[in-house]
């Protein structure tokens, strides 16, 4: 029993993270939309490597 | 107050702490280091793992594994928005993916030797791990503040961008064969065993640190390869998947992750990144470059200052 509770918490470290993301994904769309409309001027030197 | 009966953590201290009311505290972390990675473009990783250890006492292989499993989702969304656009190289992920799995197993594995190490009995006894995890953090923050000062000069004296165009690093010339040609990212005979190196260096940081690929795998891909950053981040991504998923099994393995607290991390993270994207686009890149240098200056400091406090 104690093996079974181990391998579900460690699928479940991974998985409900990774759901959260994928719902994320999901929900991008609409929200890219929200945040388009939001801009108000082109991004400088888009191509730049940031960091 | 209720409390819910969940415990979040034991503290550095050995107290526990329950889920409410520290979940608030907690989810604005979340928002405030989503915030900052949507405005750099960056994972956060090397944010949250000290934030968490210095300010909400987690301790360092819980803070790390914790971390992993909140870059599951980040890393996914990424991953997905980044094959959408078809940007970067995927067999330079798949080439390194062996190395960074073992590189994972291995990190992981050392922390949790580390963790059995105990105590030093200087200053305020702190935990061998903390303190070896916090030298290495200086030490691996200090390379990408010399590389990212470095890139952000160079930027100056350019007078355009240069786009998508490779203009192939010294680690993209190395003649130990075999060697794989990556016509994506307009690069030849690429040395396979440096890539697989590389993996193994990259996912062992990851296992140790609870780092993504902000201040490690991209800066080598950028200054190493010479790629441009669309297609670092296009080729980063699967690799850093693997990574984080390798390593929050192997954690979660050794009771290192916090199921609650990575949720509660997640949460805010995901709108603070939105807000953070947002506000991206209302600076020019290259003052978000300096800004990004501060940045790290500061968490250099911040490491710094916790060490001293321990030791002394």
């Amino acid at each position: 029993m104690a093996h079974i509770k181990l391998v579900a918490y460690i699928a479940a470290c991974v998985v409900v993270p990774i759901a959260w993301g994928l719902l994320v994904y999901k929900l991008s769309g609409p929200i890219e939309r929200f945040l388009a409309r939001k801009r108000t001027s082109p991004v400088e030197d888009s191509t730049e490597y940031m960091i | 107050m209720t409390t819910l009966g969940i415990i979040l953590f034991e503290n550095t201290s050995g107290q526990p702490v329950e889920l409410w009311p520290a979940i608030i505290p907690l989810a604005l972390l979340g928002l405030g280091v989503g915030f900052i990675a949507g405005m750099f473009g960056v994972g956060g990783g090397f944010l949250i793992t000290p934030i968490l250890n210095i300010f909400f006492g987690v301790p360092m292989p819980v803070a790390v594994g914790t971390a992993l499993s909140q870059q599951c989702g980040t890393t996914v969304t990424t991953l997905l928005k980044y094959r959408r656009l078809k940007l970067g190289e995927p067999r330079i992920g798949l080439v390194m993916i062996g190395g960074a799995l073992i590189g994972t197993h291995a990190g992981t594995t050392f922390l949790e030797w580390l963790k059995h190490l105990g105590r030093f009995d200087i200053g305020q006894r702190p935990p061998f791990a903390t303190v070896a995890l916090q030298v290495l953090y200086i030490a691996v923050l200090a390379f990408t503040v010399i590389l990212t000062f470095r890139e952000a000069l160079a930027a100056r004296k350019r007078a355009k961008p240069r786009g998508d165009t490779t203009i192939p690093g010294p680690l993209s010339k190395i003649g130990l064969g075999p060697f794989i040609d990556l016509p994506a990212v307009q690069l030849t005979r690429v040395s396979v065993p440096v890539l697989c190196y590389i993996g193994f260096l990259v996912g062992f940081l990851s296992g140790l640190m609870g780092i993504g690929g902000g201040v490690a795998f991209v800066p080598i891909l950028i200054y190493g390869f010479g790629l441009s950053i669309r297609n670092t981040a296009g080729s980063s991504m699967l690799l850093l998947f693997a990574i984080v998923c390798a390593g929050t099994v192997v954690h979660a393995w050794h009771g290192n992750v916090s199921l609650w607290l990575a949720v509660a991390l997640l949460i805010g993270s995901t709108i603070g990144a939105q807000l953070g994207a947002l506000t991206t686009y209302k600076l020019s890149n290259r003052k978000l470059r300096w800004a990004f240098l501060g940045l790290l200056v500061l968490t250099i400091l911040m490491i710094a200052r916790d060490l001293w406090l321990n030791l002394r």
